[in-house]
């Protein structure tokens, strides 16, 4: 699996090495998720393993552009039309559990040189992304999926 | 997840996500192990939680949009969203994708480290909810089904 992001002046973080356990036990799965297709439709998901999917899915079509840049997201808000909601899934072919939101709220960033601490407010959009989609290989797959 | 000096959208200081996928342009989205989700739609509840989450820090929006320097950060948070209105049925033919959802109320505690700085968040309940969904969603070749 190629876990490049490929970014400018940086290395990313989950460029790291994927275990032999880690690959056979996620494709035993994703074979599973594609024979029964059709029939996957859980509203359940409290999962017993730490299997991380291996093969990335693909993003959504549309879109938002903030400053002039596009990107594969619709946030929360403002609503888009014609729906009463935007899309929440940040995934293509994709059938599936998904969450999104976008709360606000304030807590306490600390220096850790002075130990200086300062009264900050945040914005989180985050999200998930569970069950069956098509990956960038084209092959059907089952994976979990953050929004972060 | 983002930090401000001033009133959300002014002075912003922190901008923590893992970027966007070079190649396919997925936004912030990563695989994560299964065992952080968990998710009851018949009750209407999800669950997400991550310990030392590895990020980047871009320290602004815009900054992050054009891929430009960051900082190793980490998050971890404890999120939950309940749901506080009937499920509905929504189909989008604009943006192909449909589904059964439900607005939802979102609680999250969370924390930051970055070089040099860390931050907490106020405690779960003070949470000021925007807009929350959670439900089952079918898009792209699954969207006709």
């Amino acid at each position: 699996m190629d876990w490049n992001y490929s970014h400018l002046g940086h290395t990313h973080f989950w460029a790291r090495p994927m275990t032999r356990r880690t690959f056979l036990g996620t494709a035993a799965i994703a074979g599973g998720a594609a024979a029964t297709a059709g029939l996957w439709l859980p509203e359940l998901v409290k999962a017993d393993t730490d299997e991380l999917a291996t093969v990335f899915p693909l993003p959504i079509a549309g879109g938002v552009k903030p400053f002039g840049i596009f990107i594969h997201h619709f946030p929360p808000v403002p609503l888009l039309g014609p729906g009463p909601i935007n899309e929440p899934s940040q995934i293509t072919d994709f059938n599936g559990m998904v969450g999104v939101c976008r709360v606000t709220g304030a807590g306490t960033g600390t220096d850790l040189g002075s130990g200086t601490q300062t009264r900050l407010n945040y914005q989180v959009d985050n999200g998930f992304m569970s069950g069956l989609y098509v990956g960038e290989d084209g092959a059907t797959h089952h994976g979990t999926f953050a929004f972060v | 997840m983002d930090l401000f000096t001033g009133a959300v959208g002014t002075g912003q200081v922190h901008d923590f996500n893992p970027g966007i996928r070079a190649g396919t342009g997925l936004f912030w989205t990563i695989p994560v192990p299964e065992q952080a989700l968990n998710v009851d739609l018949p009750n209407g509840t999800a669950t997400l939680e991550f310990d030392d989450l590895d990020q980047e820090d871009y320290h602004n929006l815009l900054n992050a949009l054009q891929d430009g320097p960051s900082d190793s950060a980490s998050v971890s948070f404890s999120m939950k969203w309940t749901a506080i209105a009937p499920p509905m049925n929504v189909t989008d033919s604009v943006h192909r994708f449909t589904g059964r959802f439900m607005l939802s109320a979102v609680e999250i505690a969370w924390s930051a480290k970055a070089p040099g700085f860390s931050f907490t968040s106020d405690p779960a309940a003070t949470t000021h909810n925007v807009r929350a969904v959670i439900g089952r969603e079918r898009n792209g070749v699954f969207f006709d089904e």
